[in-house]
């Protein structure tokens, strides 16, 4: 029976940390994830002193715990950057509008800007309209495209440097999982960069990577932090939930496999030459072909 | 009625190293019944070889009378009087 | 269910036995397809001369004893036109001690092939081999069987060496060689994955082929049943009786592949192709002294290593760490 905290040896242990299954009271708890992500962001010299940058929020979990975590850390270790807040709206009903409040309540509560970008105002369609011009197919690609350009022009609209954004240790486990099952080699060994900017794309960064996402679900609650948590509404891949369901089994079994497979992709990259840099015939934002994938896919949707 | 039930490629072990069963029933059962009840009344040690959830585990072929179970409607194939079928393993053993 | 009449669509004149991937197969046609397959890879992955050795590394599993049987066809006129006159030296590497297999099980058992084969059995038991072998064992049973494999793997290249057997073929199946794959990736050895999975090995000066390796374990499954093939079976180990899959990781990755397959039925092959591409970034020259894979170290802030264990890699030292 383990009598106090197997960090400090001073207080009742309260939580079983989930990647390295101590026993620990909660302010080591805290102590261990900010010290992490601080780890994780100076190794990987992620931010320099007068950089803007865009977080990316979403009001959920991941997104709220950053931006919790990316305002301590700044102010505590001086890393002189300037944070504002960029959310996307992607137009669907009950569940944007929600997680959107939730991202005002967040600016309010750190004081930091929030910029709001829709998919509307950008290119024309809101996610339930595409959703029922195309139905439930191919809807999470579309989102994913859009997603990625409205990150960049919103970034770029407010000045920033670069993204941060909530990815946690499970994502990239299972989007290196996802990527072997599908064949993708290319995407395998990018998959675990920290970060990350393809097509010209502002980079993007993760200063999370590493923390699971039960210790982000810990953390934001024992922080009582305010976020917003469900679904979205449209399923999700269904072969990515299959991923995600042996993860979970695999981490019950061994929790350490999150880690370890995220270091298998950190070693693994295939040399593909960088696609050119273009800027769209049609919007005019950068893309590595003469249409931008945004541009293309709009393009399906205004056919009848 | 009855069936004749064989185990290859490892599975007896589970069974008390018995490679060949007959197996008395007192209805109709579908091959998905049929584990269960193999599971359930013979079955002697490691489940989680002969099951996952509540299915056969995939890695094990059916045989209904040399036919694959893939063809003759697999879970939901209703057993037959004198039915032999196998279940054949390979546990990568190796 | 169709009463449609299906055929055979290899013959086109029988009815189907098996349906393998998607195609639907008579027993006749399998038997072919299966042997030749067999017969063509080893000749282009090995190519064994007229009266030159093969060592066949024998584990007492389906895979290697149908691989055992499948090495037999290639002498046989009524099998094939096209002979194989490699000569065959047969090795067993003994681990009834680690398995508590009852000693008579084991002898019956080598005894039947030696009769069946017509062919001798050198056999090694690994606590003479390696007499702390137990100590270097006393872990936790998934490190252990992780362990174990590689002790194997490497008895049998030291006796390939050891007798100048420069050939060798191991059982492993396509479903074996995807699951290693996706376990491997799991424990953190995605630096050598693509020498896992690769068709053919070159370990310390030896040739290491896998003549099974386009084989799914189904076909592996129903060609030895066909044949009642000899075999001396060890159960995986089980990890705990509490969690499920017996907290095995392999018993979990064996079973979310197989039900991936069944529904995506490219998912091995996939699995296999993508293997081989992943090349590691960087320099890896050293060689890990357990696994004899790729040497890797820790790479981000988290995987501080302690100096004791440079001689092995990242997974490796967590295998001996025991976490």
């Amino acid at each position: 029976m383990i009598k106090s905290c197997e960090l400090c040896g001073i207080e009742k242990p309260a939580i079983k940390r989930p990647k390295t299954g101590q026993g620990i009271c909660k302010p080591c708890f805290f102590s261990a994830i900010e010290n992490e992500v601080h780890e994780t962001i100076i190794s990987s010299n992620l931010f320099h002193p007068g950089e803007k940058i865009a977080i990316g929020a979403s009001g959920g979990k991941d997104s709220t715990v950053l931006i919790h975590l990316l305002d301590l850390l700044n102010k505590r270790h001086n890393y002189g950057i300037e944070l504002h807040l960029l959310s996307i709206d992607e137009g669907i009903v009950g569940y944007r509008d929600d997680s959107l409040v939730t991202v005002k309540r967040n600016q309010e509560v750190y004081q930091l800007p929030l910029t709001i970008v829709s998919y509307s105002e950008l290119f024309g369609w809101t996610m339930d309209q595409i959703v029922k011009k195309i139905g439930l197919n191919n809807n999470c690609t579309y989102c994913g495209v859009f997603r990625r350009q409205a990150l960049d022009r919103g970034a770029r609209m407010i000045g920033a440097e670069k993204i941060a954004t909530g990815h946690n240790a499970d994502d990239i486990a299972e989007t290196v999982l996802m990527n072997l099952l599908r064949g993708d080699h290319f995407r395998l060994g990018k998959s675990t960069d920290i970060v990350t900017g393809e097509e010209g794309d502002m980079p993007r960064c993760k200063p999370l990577k590493y923390l699971y996402e039960k210790e982000i679900v810990l953390y934001a609650h024992y922080q009582n932090l305010d976020y917003f948590s469900t679904e979205c509404v449209y399923s999700p891949n269904a072969y990515r939930g299959y991923a995600r369901e042996f993860l979970k089994d695999l981490e019950r079994i061994r929790p350490r496999a999150i880690l370890d497979i995220i270091h298998s992709g950190e070693m693994l990259s295939v040399s593909a030459p960088a696609p050119a840099k273009m800027t769209c015939e049609r919007c005019g934002n950068v893309s590595s072909n003469k249409i931008c994938k945004a541009c293309t896919l709009l393009e399906t949707l205004s056919k009848p | 009625m009855s069936v004749h039930i064989a185990f290859s490629g490892g599975l007896e072990d589970l069974f008390n190293k018995q490679r060949n069963l007959t197996v008395p029933l007192e209805s109709q059962l579908t091959l998905k019944q049929l584990v269960f009840h193999l599971k359930d009344r013979y079955l002697q040690t490691r489940p989680e070889l002969f099951m996952s959830g509540d299915s056969l585990r995939p890695g094990i072929i059916v045989l209904v009378n040399d036919m694959d179970w893939e063809l003759c409607g697999k879970d939901d194939y209703v057993v037959q009087d004198r039915d032999a079928i196998s279940f054949i393993s390979t546990l990568h053993g190796g | 269910m169709e009463e449609q009449k299906q055929l055979c669509y290899k013959c086109g004149v029988k009815p189907p036995n098996y349906k393998i991937r998607s195609q639907k197969v008579c027993r006749d046609c399998f038997i072919k397809n299966t042997e030749h397959l067999f017969r063509s890879n080893l000749k282009a992955l090995l190519s064994p001369k007229k009266g030159e050795n093969l060592l066949i590394a024998i584990s007492g599993g389906a895979n290697s004893m149908s691989m055992l049987h499948l090495t037999d066809t290639c002498k046989n006129p009524e099998k094939t036109t096209k002979l194989m006159q490699f000569t065959p030296v047969l090795l067993y590497i003994d681990d009834s001690f680690i398995y508590h297999t009852p000693q008579s099980q084991v002898s019956e058992f080598l005894e039947s092939v030696e009769k069946r084969y017509n062919v001798h059995i050198n056999v090694i038991k690994i606590e003479e081999k390696i007499p702390d072998i137990e100590e270097q064992l006393n872990l936790p049973s998934q490190a252990k069987s992780d362990m174990l494999y590689f002790v194997i793997n490497n008895l049998i290249t030291d006796f390939a060496r050891e007798n100048n057997y420069q050939k060798v073929i191991t059982g492993e199946s396509a479903s074996r060689v995807s699951t290693l794959v996706m376990s491997e990736i799991c424990k953190g050895r995605g630096v050598s994955v693509s020498s896992f999975s690769s068709p053919i090995l070159l370990v310390d000066g030896i040739t290491i082929a896998r003549p099974l390796r386009e084989l799914l374990e189904k076909e592996v499954a129903i060609y030895h049943s066909i044949y009642d093939v000899p075999l001396l079976t060890k159960l995986p180990m089980a990890q705990s009786l509490t969690l499920p899959w017996a907290g095995s990781m392999d018993i979990l990755i064996q079973d979310f592949l197989g039900n991936l397959q069944s529904k995506f039925p490219s998912t091995t092959h996939t699995l296999l192709r993508t293997a081989t591409k992943l090349i590691p970034q960087g320099n890896f020259n050293e060689i890990c002294a357990i696994c004899k894979h790729t040497k890797d170290g820790p790479i981000n802030h988290l995987e501080k290593f302690n100096s004791e264990y440079e001689d092995i890699c990242y997974a490796c030292h967590h295998l001996r760490q025991n976490k």
